[in-house]
């Protein structure tokens, strides 16, 4: 609001076809956030029920590509803004908003390291895990589905071969590698299969939760418990869900919560759209659905708007 | 290049008509002029900024301005050590980038020496090969709004052309408009600036860039149970110049020297690593023999060991927190410098990096912190945010932002300077490189440190019965108003009753920016006071990156909440 009194969000970004953009219904949705975000109640930390919409579980699905680089390497996603770990140098990329990556931190490999957050995390929860063992929720279904209809994707890998699609994670079992793979990161063309449901099916079918419309400034927070544990904040339109109808706006909650907890209390899955995964809008899109989350941890309050 | 087109570029005006340049042409021009000749009021880019000025004005445009960009590392020193089964993994030492002046948003200012660190590299310059893209941005007033373009190709058609463009973008961006755009008076310049440097990079040999580095590396690898050693010195440089309608021709050459150090061990199967950054600066090779990695190098490397076996803090609850300098900087960074940036607070950044809790009729009355919290920005001392002139010709400048725990001041540029009432910019309009367009970007911001009979860490750390100390930098999150930050650290120990007890792991403290600044109950001296910096400050869409410095004493906060995010 022009005063400064709510804040709203909507978009659809990653498309091939920008005719597929209806830019006044888009407006539309994230006006009437904004109005309804207006006097905002604070709720006590703790553990609620959510329904992230696609742009945060975008943000929150990026954590956990990391993971199915076998035998290190990538790691979460969310260690994004600690820099390499061996190399943060002075001028090192944790300012602001990644995305940019930072005029820094570039840097060689720097061999020897380990100890970054997030990546080496991720990494010890799968190091015991095979293709064929249950990771996350039933409900849970990943893919890169090069030569997707809808993204605007490269179907050419950075080394000039073509990139295959693959399944990921099928009915919460994994079932690819992404060195077994051969020929495709897991960050293309990536698709988190869904349902026909729409956000509003979802907030009916929910007793008592938060919709979430937008995740921020997420970061690992390294964790000798808790693999892949990250950090960030709601914005742009949070409400409580009561008895399937949108109740109250609500202040905004920083979260601490690992993906790899996240995906295995997913109770409900919707229909996916298009949404970048980084914090930046510079970034590559998925095909993202709204999820419903069970015990997402909020752990403090924000009155920011 | 000939000497007839080099004699025509000389003569290079309004006038010329002819489009025959390559696109090399600004990579040859700066390689043809050495640095110690030259002289923004008869640089050659003086006769193509005017064919931008002059364009500009005849397409309607009430102001324009032109920059010219290139950057480049320039050699440094490194060194490493791996034992002998780790020696696969080893990666070239970081290569850190000063100015985030690379080839734009993702991933730029890179600027690896990595291979070529070594003997055998001229200390000059550097040549084409080594240099990242230069090239030109126009930015324009019509219609009462801005305009901007830019192109990597330098000819005298491109250089119209994109003028054109940058004006049909203000045009088009006009009809969104709700006021004109109003900015504040300028004192045109006509001149140079070069970083002043106490030992200009250029002038120390290769070898003893290496040998600086090696002695530190042979230091800290005598530990036992050290696996790998970096140890690095990068120096970046950048060229630009710019000129506006306002009369100004400023040409800048910016030097940055970026000292970097890490040390990793192995106990038992793990291993960890110990990054140890040390101060970087607008300047030169001082800033690699001034660090103070080669007396720290045993204690870094005894951290790093102690690091494997370092366990969690544990419990969460309310302790004093003892923050080093390194620290320091980026929660000053994220809860000081990006909430006072006027640009935000008008919510101009609401969509992606976010606006902020600071009003503007906060000034001179929020009470932002205790009454030894003073903050200054700065744009004129060795922070790595330092240049002589802003990207709107503004000279830069120093002034208070906090005093006495009150929100005194903002950042500001010529363009919202009015908003606040202020009659003069503060100069902090940036442009990552000359594709990005320039808009408000923070300077160096400092917490001042305490009187020099202020106590010393030593004393501080006796005065706490339950706390944590924290060094470097780990894991920042804060919410788009810069109110709720969780941020943890590189390395904690555990303070008890007035001694260190234990290295440990698993730290975060939940910030409340104002509670937390009121909490701040001790800091130390002018001598414990450091000046860290980062080259990843990002903001805008698309992202562009900022190099600043944060300067800090050690901070006693009190009674903060510790270690929520494991509950």
């Amino acid at each position: 609001m022009p005063d400064g009194s709510g804040s709203g969000w909507s978009g659809t970004t990653g498309i091939k076809d920008i005719s597929a953009i209806d830019a006044a219904a888009l407006t539309m949705v994230a006006a009437n956030k904004a109005l309804k975000s207006r006097n905002a109640k604070a709720m006590e930390p703790g553990r609620y029920t959510v329904i992230l919409e696609p742009r945060a579980n975008a943000r929150f699905l990026s954590l956990v590509t990391g993971v199915f680089n076998q035998g290190g390497g990538g790691g979460g996603r969310g260690g994004a803004g600690g820099g390499a770990p061996d190399a943060a140098a002075a001028a090192g990329a944790a300012g602001g908003p990644p995305g940019g990556g930072g005029g820094g931190g570039g840097g060689g490999g720097g061999g020897g390291g380990g100890g970054g957050f997030g990546g080496g995390a991720g990494n010890s929860f799968m190091a015991d895990k095979k293709v064929g063992d249950k990771i996350f929720s039933d409900k849970f279904n990943l893919r890169s589905d090069v030569g997707n209809a809808v993204l605007r994707q490269s179907t050419i890998l950075g080394d000039n071969r073509p990139a295959k699609p693959i399944t990921w994670v099928e009915n919460g079992i994994l079932r690819n590698f992404a060195g077994a793979a051969g020929s495709v990161g897991v960050n293309n063309s990536l698709v988190q299969g869904g349902t026909e449901l729409s956000i509003e099916d979802m907030i009916k079918q929910t007793r008592r939760g938060l919709l979430v419309t937008f995740f921020w400034y997420i970061r690992g927070v390294p964790s000798e418990s808790q693999p892949l544990l990250n950090t960030g904040m709601t914005r742009d339109g949070l409400f409580l869900i009561e008895n399937g109808e949108i109740s109250h706006a609500v202040q905004n909650f920083r979260w601490n919560m690992s993906p790899l907890v996240g995906y295995n209390n997913l109770s409900l899955v919707g229909k996916p759209v298009s949404m970048h995964m980084g914090e930046s809008y510079d970034g590559s899109a998925g095909l993202v659905p709204p999820v419903r989350i069970d015990d997402f941890y909020m752990t403090s309050v924000s009155p920011a708007v | 290049m000939s000497s007839s087109r080099r004699d025509f570029v000389k003569g290079l005006g309004a006038t010329a008509a002819l489009s025959m340049y390559s696109n090399d042409l600004m990579q040859q021009l700066i390689a043809d002029s050495p640095s110690i000749t030259r002289d923004a009021s008869t640089s050659k880019f003086k006769g193509m900024s005017d064919i931008v000025l002059m364009e500009a004005k005849r397409a309607g445009c009430t102001y324009a301005d032109v920059r010219f960009t290139m950057s480049s590392g320039l050699p440094g020193g490194t060194a490493m050590f791996r034992v002998a089964a780790e020696g696969a993994a080893g990666g070239r030492g970081g290569a850190g980038g000063g100015r985030g002046g690379g080839g734009g948003g993702g991933g730029g200012g890179g600027g690896g020496f990595g291979g070529r660190g070594g003997g055998g590299v001229a200390q000059s310059i550097p040549t084409d090969v080594d240099r990242k893209a230069g090239g030109f941005g126009v930015r324009v007033i019509h219609s009462g709004v801005w305009g901007f373009a830019s192109s990597p190709i330098v000819t005298e058609d491109e250089i119209r052309r994109v003028t054109l463009v940058a004006t049909e973008v203000a045009k088009a961006s006009a009809i969104a408009k709700k006021t004109d755009l109003k900015l504040a008076p300028v004192t045109p310049f006509v001149g140079n600036y070069k970083t002043p440097m106490l030992k200009d990079p250029q002038t120390v040999s290769a070898t003893d860039k290496q040998n600086w580095a090696q002695a530190i590396v042979d230091k800290a690898s005598k530990v036992v149970g050290v696996t790998a050693v970096n140890v690095s010195c990068n120096v970046n440089y950048e060229w630009r110049y710019f000129a506006s309608t306002e009369g100004s021709y400023i040409e800048q050459e910016l030097f940055t020297t970026s000292p970097t150090m890490s040390v990793s061990a192995k106990v038992g199967d793990v291993t960890k690593t110990r990054n140890y950054p040390g101060v970087p600066g607008t300047g030169g090779w001082e800033f690699a023999e001034n660090c103070d990695f080669l007396p720290e190098a045993e204690q870094v490397a005894t951290d790093a060991v102690e690091m494997c076996t370092a366990k969690p803090l544990g419990g969460s609850g309310l302790r004093d927190l003892l923050l080093s300098p390194s620290h320091a900087m980026l929660t000053i960074h994220e809860i000081v410098a990006h909430a006072t940036e006027l640009d935000r607070i008008m919510g101009y950044e609401a969509n992606y990096a976010g606006t902020s809790f600071v009003k503007v009729s906060d000034v001179g009355k929020l009470k932002y912190g205790s009454k030894i919290f003073n903050v200054t920005c700065d744009k004129t001392s060795t922070g790595i945010g330092t240049v002589g002139y802003d990207d709107d010709g503004v000279k830069t400048q120093k002034w208070p932002l906090i005093r006495d725990g009150i929100l005194v001041g903002l950042q500001t540029n010529r363009e919202t300077a009015h908003l606040m009432g202020e009659k003069e910019s503060r100069g902090c309009t940036f442009g990552t490189t000359w594709r990005d367009y320039p808009f408000l970007r923070m300077p160096n911001v400092h917490v001042e440190p305490g009187p020099a009979n202020a106590p010393t860490k030593a004393d501080i750390i006796k005065s706490i019965k339950n706390g944590v100390m924290i060094d470097g930098r780990g894991s920042y999150s804060i919410d788009q108003q810069r109110y709720n930050g969780q941020f943890g650290g590189h390395i904690f120990w555990e303070i008890k009753n007035g001694k260190i007890t234990r290295q440990c792991t698993d730290v975060t403290y939940n910030a409340i920016t104002t509670d937390f600044w009121k909490g701040l109950v001790n800091i130390t001296g002018p001598k414990e006071w450091q000046m860290h910096g980062t080259g990843g400050d990002a903001k805008g869409q698309p992202t562009q990156t900022n190099s600043i410095s944060h300067g800090s004493p050690w901070l006693h906060i009190e009674k903060m909440p510790v270690g929520g995010a494991f509950d």
